[in-house]
């Protein structure tokens, strides 16, 4: 059954009884669906109740939030004093503070401002048998003990349930400009990053939408106006490709948020031909209604559509997963139908630390009943 | 003991040899160790891991011992592990924008290295100098700059670690979003409970086209620290914003010939960086917010040469304090930034009540204050009354909602404080991550936690 705790001393008492019974539990933003591998469970804990700002000091820019505000309400709120979380995933009116923590995801801005590991500095959780624990603080700068919240980061809901986060936030930008260069190929995304990186050039987010057969970057300045103009000026003068002045925003969302299967690859930005010809190309052709997103100077693409042919698919997956390990990346599957699935491991093969990983587990959760299975090697 | 893993002259056992590292930069405390080895390898170092817990010793890394929280400060019977002779640049990848260094590699050695090609290492705590990268992982180490650019977990992705079982370990990776568990997270500040850290990947950045200079007086710290919220409620994000009280100024000018003005009560040293046309915009909108707040005057220097020798006097502020008294206690806690007045003013009338002079030199931009409780360690027991009154002002600082530290540690010298801002099943969380690490607790085992917790037999021992 799905429990929805309006409180954290209620997501106490009930992940305590959850204990005491032995119960398996998933704990769900309620919004974005349960992730790749979520397996069978017992249980939901829902963080829907848990959707309030805890407290706001615009002076130290710094918010508290519980952990099922969805991202597009916490910014409306920043947004009223001029401030903002430098984190933009996909599906902001749906996808939830905690949700994004657990999972790690994020957006363009990842271009300038890191993931949710770099804004984070402190957090409320729900351990596993019940007791609330908080780490960090909120003040931007802490090494009081070991970094509990970071860690957190990305654990998909294994080692404890996410209650408050606190983040440290930054200015909303006075000005901003986005520019679009369509017809690039691979090559062209990856000298453009690099020439912009030698002209000393800080764009606040880069990614490229592919159709198929060629790319359209955006790139997008924020800041100071006569900051803005300057660096809008300085690309156009090294990029010798006609530019628009458009968005791909839209694009750049629907490539993030549809399609039955969701799926990630990444290898190091030298390599972005490599995981254009490797990776992307396989993978866009295989998918029905596919759309294909890459942000060039983080070279991660995520890869979207539907399975038409499952058996084609899944040589495909397999194909681009073992050129992505090879090149020292990765691939995983964000979202699959049940054919793919059942038959495709969705993050491939575990790190060198994996035993770090599963001590990790066996302390945070020595009964393994926290999304069990539903994270690297079925931990 | 070692001598056949590390030759002779690597292993450091006379009494004359050992003293050097009876302490770190926390030098009231000093233990003598067993034994200090310097290995050069990862594979030396994993064999003297495995050695020491055969000899039943526990393990103490060291970096260049500069900590000021007693991170390295040796415990009774425990061998010395030290980094210094592991100061190799492995690897630099200029597109990727990744270095792969040995821990013992000094801070700034990695921005000299990078800066025929344009190119530097953001972190920069005022030891920059001499401080080593693996002391810096260890600690999660800041600097001035960290207020736009972050700290040493921003900046490091990947590392290798030899574990207590003698083990050795990759984690993190050079490539964005690396799978599983972020245990560079764990590891960047855990102060050398977890292992020895042998290999670093540091991610650097691209120079900034520009940095413009500030420098500001003020009559007393309360309208310093006015500005520093004005400047930042106006969207301005500085690199750096440092403030020093009057005590602070006199103790530098003393020391390092800037011709700073002394009958000011508080100044501010500012920089903004970024692209040349928004640091010169921010830099003229900052100027009118501090001349606003009421600064005395306000400086730009002239040239890189002067900026330097400002930026090199507030970074030997701490070992100016010499030139105004024969001892001092660095502190080092954090408060919201809004309550920089207000923490100022307690501490203030700590001083009076306490009779001790207290300086401040601080990171203004994010709350992180370096209070130096001035004292003279021949005058009966003023060496105790001084830290007694330096313990008090991180009273203050939990009782702002801060931190007992911001980027010295907690080490040897501050574990007795950290329930004071931690619940014991806030620690004992914090004791699980250590646990799947360390279940033998074979590294730094006395610092960080106030009382000793065994980890059980439950599960993940190595």
């Amino acid at each position: 059954m799905t429990h929805a705790p309006a409180s954290l001393d209620e997501a106490s008492a009930l992940l305590r009884e959850l204990a005491a019974k032995q119960r398996t539990l998933c704990i769900t933003g309620d919004s974005t669906p349960g992730g790749p591998a979520c397996v069978p469970v017992d249980e939901t804990v829902s963080t829907r109740a848990l959707n309030a700002i805890v407290d706001y000091v615009p002076a130290d820019q710094i918010v508290t939030v519980q952990a099922g505000m969805t991202i597009a309400r916490l910014q409306a709120a920043l947004r009223e004093q001029k401030q903002r979380l430098a984190l933009d995933p996909p599906g902001p009116q749906r996808a939830t503070v905690g949700g994004n923590v657990a999972t790690a995801s994020y957006g363009p801005l990842r271009t300038r401002y890191g993931t949710a590991r770099d804004v984070i500095v402190g957090m409320t959780i729900v351990r596993a048998d019940g007791t609330l624990v908080r780490g960090g603080g909120k003040v931007v700068k802490n090494v009081a003990g070991f970094d509990v919240p970071k860690l957190m980061v990305g654990t998909h809901g294994t080692l404890a349930m996410i209650g408050t986060v606190t983040f440290r936030l930054h200015p909303l930008p006075e000005a901003q400009t986005e520019i679009v260069f369509p017809g690039c190929d691979a090559a062209v995304l990856r000298s453009l990053c690099t020439a912009m990186t030698q002209a000393q050039l800080e764009p606040s987010a880069v990614f490229a939408v592919y159709d198929g057969s060629s790319y359209a970057l955006a790139i997008r300045f924020e800041g100071f106006p006569d900051g803005v103009t300057a660096q809008r000026a300085t690309l156009l003068k090294l990029a010798a490709c006609d530019h628009e002045d458009a968005t791909l925003g839209s694009e750049h969302e629907a490539a993030r948020t549809s399609g039955a299967l969701q799926v990630k690859i990444t290898a190091a930005p030298s390599m972005l031909e490599a995981l254009h010809a490797n990776g992307i190309v396989a993978l866009h052709g295989a998918l029905a209604r596919a759309r294909t997103v890459v942000y060039p100077s983080v070279a991660a693409a995520f890869i979207s559509g539907d399975c038409e042919d499952v058996a084609g698919v899944l040589g495909t997956l397999n194909a681009a997963r073992v050129w992505a390990e090879s090149a020292g990346g990765a691939l995983v599957v964000e979202e699959a139908p049940a054919g793919i699935r059942a038959a495709f491991n969705a993050w491939g093969t575990p790190p060198p630390a994996f035993g770090l990983m599963r001590a990790l587990k066996e302390r945070f959760d020595p009964d393994r009943r926290l999304n069990p299975g539903g994270f690297v090697e079925r931990l | 003991m070692f001598a056949d893993i590390v030759g002779a002259e690597n292993c450091i056992t006379d009494p004359a040899g050992l003293r050097v590292y009876e302490c770190d930069g926390l030098t009231g405390t000093r233990v003598r160790p067993a034994v200090v080895v310097l290995p050069e390898t990862t594979d030396e170092v994993a064999r003297c891991i495995v050695r020491a817990r055969k000899l039943g010793m526990v393990i103490v890394p060291r970096g260049s011992g500069t900590g000021l929280s007693g991170g390295a400060l040796p415990i009774e019977g425990a061998a010395v592990i030290g980094t210094s002779r592991m100061r190799a640049i492995l690897d630099v990848d200029i597109e990727n924008q990744r270095m792969r260094v040995q821990p013992g590699v000094i801070n700034l050695d990695i921005s000299k290295h990078l800066a025929p090609l344009g190119y530097y290492y953001a972190p920069d705590p005022s030891s920059q100098s001499v401080c080593s990268i693996g002391g810096n992982v260890a600690e999660n180490s800041g600097g001035a700059h960290c207020l736009k650019y972050g700290f040493t977990i921003n900046h490091v992705v990947a590392l290798t670690i030899v574990l207590a079982s003698g083990e050795v370990v990759e984690i993190g990776s050079s490539v964005a979003d690396p799978l599983g568990y972020d245990l560079t997270a764990a590891v960047i500040g855990s102060e050398g409970l977890l292992g020895i850290v042998t290999e670093v990947v540091v991610r650097f950045l691209r120079k900034p086209q520009a940095t413009r200079t500030v420098f500001a007086t003020f009559p007393s710290t309360d309208e310093a620290g006015e500005a520093v919220s004005r400047i930042i409620s106006a969207g301005i994000v500085p690199a750096a914003i440092e403030m020093m009280d009057g005590l602070a100024i006199e103790a530098i000018v003393a020391a390092t010939h800037v011709d700073w003005p002394l009958d000011v009560g508080a100044a501010l040293l500012m920089d903004v960086d970024g692209i040349s046309a928004e640091v010169d915009e921010t830099a003229r909108a900052a100027v009118a917010i501090l001349e606003g707040a009421g600064a005395l005057e306000i400086r730009n220097p002239h040239d890189e040469s002067e900026r330097a020798l400002m930026w090199k006097g507030r970074k030997g502020a701490f070992a100016a304090m010499g030139r105004i008294s024969p001892n001092y206690y660095v502190q080092d806690g954090v408060i919201p930034r809004s309550d920089i007045a207000r923490v100022l003013r307690e501490i203030a009338d700590l001083s009076h009540r306490s009779g001790f002079r207290i300086a401040n030199v601080f990171h203004a931009g994010d709350g992180n204050l370096h209070p130096l409780v001035l004292y003279d360690a021949r005058a009966g027991d003023e060496s105790e009354r001084a830290e007694h009154v330096a313990s008090q002002i991180l009273q203050i600082c939990v009782k702002y909602g801060g931190s007992i530290t911001g980027e010295h540690g907690v080490g040897a010298d501050k574990a007795r404080y950290m329930g004071e801002m931690f619940s014991d099943d806030d620690l004992e969380t914090m004791q699980y991550v250590r646990c799947a690490f360390d279940a033998t607790q074979t590294f730094n085992p006395t610092k960080v936690f106030p009382a000793p917790r065994l980890c059980g037999d439950r599960a993940g021992v190595r």
